[in-house]
Formats: C-alpha cells, structure tokens, sequence
C-alpha cells in the first residue's frame, strides 16, 4: 500500500483578479523505502505540493491520503499530531530553535510525542549519531556550520519515526559538495533504516542521488522516472 | 511538561529587554507593597487614636445617642455597669465619659466648651493627651481640676493654676454653674479639639448634669482590635434585657470606617493603574518576541506541535517572567517597608506639626507602618496572575499564526 497517495490535487490562489493555478490536477503515489526527488522550475509548485502533503495548506480540490487516511476529514489538532508522529519536515534553512542545543532539538519531538525520558535520550542520542553527529550533540545551532545544522534537521525529522519525511529544498543555502553531503545522508538513511524521503530540488547534480525523479512544470507532473540506485 | 527551563533560554535570548520587563514588574510591585504597608501603618494609628479619643473597641450608649447626641440620652446607672463590666473584663479598661455643651468663661473672655467628664485614671491609660499636656498635669481625684487645650487657653488668656466657670443648662435645669482650675494645657495640633475640648473628672460633669451615676457612654478599651466584635457579643451578653445600645468601633466611628475604606480604594485604583501601565509594558515585550520568533514559531507548528502548546511555551515564558519580576517586588517591597515598619517616617515637616488629623483622627506625624498580609499576599498574587495573563494575547497570536506564513517570515 502507498504511504502517500495524491489525487486530482489543485491548488488556486487568487491574487486581485488573477487566478494563478499553482497546482494543477496532480497525480502521485509513493510507496514505502522510496527516495523521490521532486524537480521543477521555479513556480511549479513544489513548495505548495509538499504543503498540502504535509497538511499545512488545505487543496482547493483533490485528495491526499496518508497512510490510507485522507486529510480532508481532519481537525487542525488531529492534522498536528499526523505530523508530529507520521511526518517528518525538513526546510531550507532556519530550521532549529536556536536555544536549543542539537541534541535538544532532536529531542523536542519525542518529548512533544510523549516518548519517556530515559527512550527519549537513548533514540536522540542514536539518530545524531546516524546523521554523523556524535560529539556535537551540546553544540547550539550557532555553534554549527550550515551543513551540519541541516543533519540536525534531519535528525529531528527521522527521530519520531515517521512513515514520511517531506525535504523543501534541503540543500538550497548549502554549497554543492555540502548540498550533496545532505543527500547523500539521506540516501544512506534511506538505504540503511528504510526512511521514506520526498525532497524537492533545483539541483540537477542533487537529483542524480534519487532513485525515484517527480518532474513538475506549472503545477502539472510533467514525468515520473525510476532509476537505479 | 515542556519545562520551564526552555521558557527561560527563551527570555536569556534578550536578556536586557526581559530583565527590564522584570524591573518594571518588579519596581511596580515594591512600590505597591510599600503603599500597603503605609497605609496599613496609617490606618492602624487613625483606629488606635480615634478609638482612644473618640469612642472605645466597644462603647455602651443609650439607644439614639449615636445619631442624636442628645445629651438627655443618658445611661442612668453607668457607675454600676461600669464595675460590671470591668469585673467581667478584667484585661479590658472601662470607663465612662459625660458629654456637655457649655460656655466657659475667665476674667478675660468667654467661650463655647464641649466638657467631656472623664474617668481621670482610666481615661490617661487610654488616650494619648496626658503625653501631649504643654503645661501642667493630667486629671486627678480633685474634681475641680480641668484640662484645656492650648487655643482655648490664649482664648481665655489662661494659665495653669488661673480659675475658670463653667455655665451650662442640662436636661432642662435651670442654668448651672461650676468653677474650676486649669490643671493642664494640651496641643494635639487638631484645631477643633485645641479649641473646643476641655476635660473635667466625672464626678463634677455628673454634678453639673444632677444625676448622680449616669453617664453618655461607657467605653471598653482592649489590647487587641481584633477582639472587639468578641468583645461586643460578650457585653451584650452582660446587658441583655437592658435597654441599651452596644457597638464595636466600626458601628461607633461610621465616619472613620468609611474614610479608610474610601482611602483604601483610592489606594487600590491607583495602584490598579500602575499595574495596567506594567502590563502593558509586559505585552509589548511579549508580543515583540513572539513576532521577532515567527519563523522559528511556524518551524514548530509545522512539525507538529500543537497550536496550543505553542500558545502554552508563551504563557509559560510569562509566568517565568513574572516569577522572577515578583520576587524582585518581594524582596524590594521589604527591603523599602522595612525602615518605615522598625522606625517611621516622620511627615512633620510635610504638615507643620507634631501631630495631624486624618479621617477625623489625631495622630502623632510620625507615621509608622504596619505589615498588612492579606493585602499584600493579594497583591503579589495579582502580580504574578496579571504578569502571566499579559502573555495571553501574545500567546494567541503566537497559537494562531499559520504555518506557511509564518515559515516564510524572514
Ligand atoms: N500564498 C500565495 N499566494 C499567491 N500565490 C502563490 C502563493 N504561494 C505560491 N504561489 C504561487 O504558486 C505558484 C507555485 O509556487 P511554489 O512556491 O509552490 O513554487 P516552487 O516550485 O516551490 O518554486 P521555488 O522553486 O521558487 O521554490 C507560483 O506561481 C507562486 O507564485
Ligand atoms: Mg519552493
């Protein structure tokens, strides 16, 4: 069964009296252990795809299913706790609470899912050492380069185990060889623990890692292409 | 849950604009403390002199004297229910007080009088006017003996040891009269009683009256103001089937009541005004660092955090702020009361004296405070309620913000 199961999805803004159709009829399923790369120019709507994957953002018409549960029905509590304990985010830049320390924010999830103490330090102890951490876990997010704030991010988004983990441009404020560092952490991650990844990118060499290639162009899927890891 | 401790990283990222907020809060409070404190010191001195001077904790009347003052409404056997009452309160002071309207006269000029026949010995132990004698001596057992107040002594251009005459016409008698000797001048610095107060033994006041045994009023004095309503049921008890009046301080001095009360309040609305230009101040700087964590506040709605677990982290970041802006308030508010608690602070210079008169009271214009817990407790505890619900509307703002706004805030 997919973990994600997308269908119809439209998504309009209006904008005086323009109606910009930032999403625009889109079909798409993703199974579990897949590493999809979403790409696409800028505008094409990747970012308000994984919003309405995620369920920040509410489709003008379609479906979205996670887990075979559409989003529709949802309260915004219930959507909260999807997200807290079925999806895990990662974004751009500016990701972490800056008074925190790596290893607090890694930690905050579970505490927030209600993971008892002793578990809690155990699993964020282990997930920053998966994203190759192990050291720096008391080093605030000032404290750490660009590349490694985002395996931090990372870490909070695998920590809670979710079934999902939706990326919005990862890798857009890093330098190439640390962009393709992130990804290949989470290739690895993807390899190694099975973690489900959808991840948008400009990126053409960030792309080559995918197995799995979503092409989006003007809020339609525009090919879908397998590859070999 | 979510501790305090990240409420507190929260409020260390800027650090000078919390502990300023603290400081107001803080400020504010010890300022607040103090007034309760003064005017609880206040109000304490205003009871015990009026009390002393004006009434009793508990007096005994003839029903209607309260309102009427007429001085036919006569307690007929106040000698005999005195001794009751003292043999029943042996930790109490009883005594009677005859009031008269007169005219007193010198060989110089005359003058209209309020006698006031006291019970000499009783009478010293109660009142503060024997420390406040500017010439001669308090009452004793000679019934001649008289006490003026210094405005009435330049009136009649008197000194101790000059004779004086009393005229008066009681319960319809004809007009009687009655020499007596200045024994003693006092200056309590309220004009109304320097002028117009003069005090005899009772004995000679009953004489002038023609009944022997009666007085206006039979008043308890007790250590300790608490137990006046006590002490109230407990004399009513002693009289009951008697036609008389019994009423604690608060019934007897309707007008002083009223005045702290109404002083109270005033007290209470300034302060409130205080405490809402502090407020504010809390908003403000809430509200400023909930807007300048926007993004960081859609990076935590957006993985899953609860809207109002976000709104919480902010409330709990207010009462950490008040927690600590409290405290200073405690310790600041005692640190001020303290002095004014131990020695007083003497307003002489303020109003041109030794003594003042507020609400109808004489008192002593060294003003001491007295330490009023009720009061206080409420407000360090409206301190720290107010000071955490001036997070709620930041904290509502903070819970209502939608994620994708909010994460693409810079
Ligand atoms: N809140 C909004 N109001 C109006 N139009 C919007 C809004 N959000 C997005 N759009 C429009 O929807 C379209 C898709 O935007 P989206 O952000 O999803 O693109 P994107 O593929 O993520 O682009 P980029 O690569 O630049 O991040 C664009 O034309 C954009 O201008
Ligand atoms: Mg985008």
């Amino acid at each position: 069964m997919s973990i994600l199961s997308v269908r119809a999805l439209s998504r309009t803004y209006h904008q005086g009296t323009q109606t910009i159709r930032a999403l625009d009829g889109v079909d798409f399923n993703v199974d579990a252990g897949e590493f999809t790369a979403l790409m696409g120019p800028s505008g094409s709507g990747k970012t308000t795809l994984l919003n309405l994957i995620g369920g920040l953002d509410r489709p003008t018409s379609g479906v979205v299913e996670v887990e075979g549960r559409p989003l529709r029905g949802l309260s915004p509590g219930a959507l909260s706790d999807l997200r807290l304990h079925r999806i895990g985010f990662v974004f751009q830049s500016y990701n972490l609470i800056p008074v925190l320390s790596a290893y607090e924010n890694t930690e905050f999830v579970l505490a927030l899912q209600g993971v008892p103490a002793a578990e809690r330090r155990e699993r964020a102890m282990r997930t920053l050492a998966a994203v190759g951490l192990a050291g720096m876990e008391g080093r605030r997010p000032s404290e750490l380069s660009g590349g490694q704030q985002q395996r931090v991010a990372v870490a909070r988004a695998i920590a809670g185990d979710p079934a999902l983990v939706l990326a919005d441009e990862p890798t857009a404020n890093l330098d190439s060889h640390t962009g393709a560092e992130l990804i290949e952490l989470m290739a690895r991650l993807n390899a190694d623990q099975g973690v489900t990844f959808v991840f948008s990118t400009h990126d053409p060499k960030v792309q080559e890692a995918a197995r799995r290639v979503v092409r989006l162009v003007d809020g339609r899927i525009d090919g879908d292409e397998q590859r070999a890891p | 849950m979510l501790h305090l401790s990240l409420a507190l990283r929260n409020l260390r990222r800027n650090l000078r604009r919390s502990l300023l907020t603290a400081a107001a809060v803080a400020v504010g409070l010890s300022l607040m403390l103090f007034t309760v404190t003064f005017q609880h010191g206040s109000y304490d001195m205003m009871i015990r002199s009026a009390i002393s001077a004006m009434a009793g904790h508990v007096v005994v009347q003839a029903p209607g004297w309260q309102q009427e003052r007429d001085e036919a409404l006569l307690v007929r056997d106040a000698d005999a229910i005195q001794r009751d009452l003292q043999r029943a309160l042996p930790d109490a002071i009883v005594i009677e007080r005859v009031f008269l309207e007169g005219l007193l006269t010198s060989t110089q000029g005359s003058v209209g009088v309020s006698l006031e026949g006291v019970d000499p010995e009783g009478e010293g132990a109660v009142q503060d006017l024997p420390e406040q004698l500017i010439a001669g001596e308090w009452l004793d057992e000679d019934p001649r003996g008289l006490l003026i107040g210094a405005e009435m002594a330049e009136t009649l251009q008197v000194e101790v040891g000059d004779k004086v005459v009393y005229m008066g016409q009681h319960l319809g008698h004809e007009v009687s009269s009655q020499m007596f000797r200045v024994r003693g001048v006092f200056k309590t610095g309220a004009a109304e009683l320097d002028a117009f107060i003069a005090m005899a033994p009772l004995s000679a006041t009953q004489e002038l009256l023609g009944v022997p045994g009666a007085a206006h009023q039979i008043s308890v004095h007790l250590d300790d103001a608490r137990l006046s309503i006590h002490t109230a049921d407990q004399v009513r008890g002693l009289l009951a089937g008697r036609d008389l009046e019994v009423l604690y301080w608060r019934e007897a001095l309707p007008e002083l009541y009223a005045f702290i009360q109404l002083d109270r309040s005033g007290g209470d609305l300034m302060l409130a005004v205080i405490g809402l230009i502090i407020t504010l101040g809390v908003v403000n700087t809430m509200l400023m660092s909930v807007l300048e964590r926007t993004r960081e506040l859609g990076v935590l709605l957006s993985i899953g955090m609860r809207r109002e677990r976000v709104g919480w982290m902010i409330v709990q970041e207010g009462f950490a702020l008040a927690l600590i802006g409290t405290a200073g308030g405690v310790l600041g508010g005692l640190v001020l009361s303290w002095p004014v608690v131990t020695w007083g602070l003497d307003l002489g210079g303020a109003v041109g004296g030794e003594s003042m008169e507020m609400g109808g009271a004489v008192m002593s214009s060294v003003l001491k405070g007295s330490w009023d817990p009720t009061r206080s407790a409420i407000y360090v505890l409206a301190s720290v309620l107010i000071t955490t619900a001036a997070s709620f509307y930041p904290a509502i703002r903070a819970a209502l913000l939608h994620p994708i706004d909010a994460l693409r805030h810079s």
